[in-house]
């Protein structure tokens, strides 16, 4: 059985991946798609710490379950932020984040 | 008294409803037809009106009666019903207003008639008179009070009626600011008053007045500054010396306007307010001495002004102040029936006057200056035989309205033990007046025919006519209420617990009969009257002749300038105020605007500096979450 830790370790990878891209992207669709990628790290870790308590050896299984929840919710989510995308490109024309910058100070 | 009972309501609140209606609906149902509502209401209340008189005129005992309504008002001691208070003198004042103003809108409608706006003037007389009716009827110091003010309100809007016109609108300000002085007198009169005697109620067993004489009693000083402040109230409405400015001024309003104001509805309530107080004024010889003096100075004052004008209007304004200080002088002289009496026959003729003044003007497409016509006998019959009705009425002339009650005021005065030289100046006055009317008869009928350029064929129109008549008919009848050998008038008038603490003083000393007085009266009126004959009559320039005699030229020059009066007060009152005006200003320009400005420059520099972190930029803002996450995290697990 594979230890719980390798399970945390690839959300943080994914995580730090996504949280990367976000930070260095301009493209919307790219900045959005790493926001998915941080997601879906969180995603992971609950995934690996219910296996932990698997281990301990309790039959809990809300981690999987609240998995099952998320992902629902991502793609729900995932279906706005895109109608979202879709709007803003036909406002500007562009799809740089930086051309959105209407409420600065 | 059963037979009074809530419909007595019907009467002040008729003519608000006329006048909601008018307002509602003038402009786009009733149009031409705007005078329809209020002209009714007025007909039915006056009926009611006269029918109340009747009631308590036919009623043995003592009449009176309080009609409750609404209690608006309740704070602790401080309680005010809308209450109406049925006594002899509300009556008599009642059918009074009532019937002058009826007679004065139906005048309206032919004076009126196509001017812009005149679903707004009926409007606003229905408000009037409801005011008036209010102010009569009511029977607390803060109903008083309100509607006191509510009449000052409806005069500055029917003085401003034509306030496109600066001069109605400098008027209408001048009207409001002036009475603005005296009201404050009675505000304050009315607080000590509730100071004193916790209650505004009027009758009662607490009430002001069954109080009034065990506190007289007590506080001498105090009765006479209440008295004093309440009468501060009357002489900036009743138009007395020092605050009768604003009615000379006030003809700038349409003249039915001028006739409602002057005869029934506004300068009435002065004296009126002062007779029904008569509890608490009777109780102080110093106020009464000063309202007295007060009138008496005011009615010759006013007269010798009149006596050189040229505007029709502005003498018959000068006419209805020192008429009013006539009132104010038989009040004083504690015969309130006499000065209540002259305000009821003073309405008739006043009104007459006035609205044949209006005829005139109307024939004469607004020229009302004697300087400008004359000989109009033939031109304008109607208002010619109603005017010199109302002249004779006014001049004291045997037989008619104001020969009764200027009579009667005239004897109250001579037999006053102090006071009878305000008689003597009364006679004098009665002469004068008498001189100064058909001087203004005289010139604007008699003489050579002398009609504006603009004017081609002066006309009358029907319906002014026939107003004209009836209050020619009032004005010859009016004073037929009181004939007879026991004054029905007077022993009915003394059955109000108002005036009947006049009459308990009973100053006079009945030196001088009342024949005597008549005959001093009648010879005052017709030398008055032939004196402007001699001098008007032969040519109009003699009397400017008389005038330019070296030693009557500065007088002269005095009296049309009416004293410089105003010219005084501008440069004593006004332009002081108003250059405090300005420097407060100022101040406020500089000073406060700049402490705010100050205040403002604080969170907005605040904003600028924090303003600086929104760049726009979606990833900076990560990143400085990140950073600030990360700084949390480190601060949590290590620091702590």
């Amino acid at each position: 059985m594979i230890d719980y830790r390798y399970y945390l370790l690839v959300g943080a990878l994914l995580f730090t991946l996504g949280l990367i891209g976000f930070m260095i992207r301009r493209n919307l669709i790219v900045m959005f798609l790493c926001t998915e990628l941080m997601l879906s790290g969180i995603i992971v870790n609950l995934v690996g710490f219910n296996r932990h308590w698997l281990e301990e050896g309790k039959t809990i299984l809300e981690g999987q379950a609240f998995t099952i929840f998320l992902l629902v919710i991502a793609a729900a989510e995932a279906a706005l932020a895109l109608a979202l995308v879709l709007v803003l490109q036909k406002r500007k024309n562009t799809l740089d984040a930086s051309a959105f910058n209407d409420l600065k100070g | 008294m059963e037979k009074i009972s809530t419909w007595i309501w019907l009467i002040p609140v008729l003519p608000l409803l006329a006048a909601l209606l008018t307002a509602a609906a003038g402009p786009h149902f009733l149009r031409k037809h705007s005078h329809l509502p209020v002209i009714i209401a007025l007909a039915v209340s006056a009926i009611l009106a006269v029918v109340v008189l009747g009631i308590t005129y036919g009623t043995p005992e003592v009449p009176q009666t309080d009609i409750n309504g609404y209690n608006w008002l309740s704070i602790d001691n401080l309680q005010s019903t809308f209450k109406a208070r049925i006594s002899p003198l509300t009556t008599l004042m009642l059918v009074t207003v009532l019937l002058v103003s009826l007679v004065v809108t139906i005048y309206s409608k032919g004076y009126m008639a196509g001017e812009r706006g005149y679903g707004r003037f009926f409007a606003f007389i229905g408000l009037f008179v409801f005011s008036m009716l209010m102010l009569v009827i009511s029977d607390n110091f803060l109903m008083l009070y309100i509607f006191w003010e509510a009449v000052g309100l409806c005069s500055y809007l029917l003085i401003g009626f034509w306030y496109q016109r600066p001069e109605a609108a400098a008027a209408a300000k001048k009207a409001f600011i002036v009475n603005r002085i005296g009201d404050f007198g009675f505000a304050v009169g009315i607080l000590l008053i509730f100071l004193n005697f916790n209650t505004v109620e009027f009758y009662g067993s607490q009430g002001v007045f069954t109080q009034a004489h065990c506190f007289a009693a007590q506080h001498p000083v105090l009765i006479t500054v209440i008295a004093l402040c309440l009468f501060a109230g009357a002489v900036g409405k009743s138009a007395q010396l020092p605050l009768y400015v604003w009615l000379p001024d006030a003809m700038e309003g349409p003249t039915p306007v001028s006739a409602l104001i002057h005869a029934a509805t506004m300068v009435t309530a002065g004296v009126y307010m002062v007779a029904r107080c008569g509890a608490i004024f009777s109780e102080s010889k110093i106020a009464l001495t000063v309202v007295a003096i007060t009138g008496g100075i005011t009615a010759l004052f006013a007269t010798v002004i009149a006596l050189v004008q040229t505007d029709i209007k502005r003498i018959l304004a000068y006419s209805t102040i020192s008429q009013l200080g006539y009132m104010f002088l038989a009040v004083g002289v504690g015969s309130a029936a006499a000065g209540i009496f002259h305000l009821y026959t003073h309405a008739f003729f006043k009104a007459l006057l006035f609205l044949a003044a209006g005829a005139i003007m109307h024939a004469m497409h607004n020229h009302i200056d004697l300087k400008e016509l004359g000989g109009l006998k033939n031109d304008i019959p109607w208002a010619r035989w109603t005017f010199l009705i109302g002249a004779l009425a006014l001049a004291g002339f045997p037989g008619l309205a104001g020969f009764f009650s200027k009579d009667e005021i005239l004897w109250g005065a001579l037999n006053h033990p102090t006071l009878f030289w305000l008689g003597w100046i009364g006679v004098f006055t009665a002469a004068l007046t008498a001189f100064y009317i058909f001087r203004c008869y005289f010139l604007a009928f008699h003489g050579p025919r002398l009609v504006p350029k603009d004017v081609a064929q002066p006309h009358e129109t029907p319906v002014m006519s026939y107003c004209l008549v009836v209050l020619a008919v009032g004005s010859i009848l009016a004073g037929y209420i009181n004939w007879g050998k026991n004054h029905p008038l007077d022993s009915f008038l003394s059955g109000s617990v108002s005036l009947a603490s006049y009459h308990r003083l009973d100053l006079s000393s009945h030196r001088i009969s009342h024949d005597t007085v008549m005959y001093i009266s009648i010879a005052a009126a017709l030398l008055g009257i032939a004196a402007a004959g001699l001098i008007c009559l032969p040519t109009r320039t003699k009397a400017d002749q008389i005038a330019a005699y070296p030693t009557l030229r500065p007088m002269h020059k005095l009296l049309l300038n009416k004293f410089y009066v105003d010219e005084i007060y501008q440069s004593i009152f006004v332009h002081p105020l108003r250059f405090l005006g300005k420097i407060c200003f100022t101040l406020d320009n500089l000073v406060i605007d700049s402490l705010i400005w100050l205040i403002t420059v604080v969170p907005r520099a605040a904003g600028a500096v924090v303003g600086l972190a929104q760049r726009g930029s979606l990833q900076t803002y990560a990143l400085l979450m990140i950073l600030g996450l990360t700084l949390t995290l480190i601060l949590v697990i290590y620091a702590i």
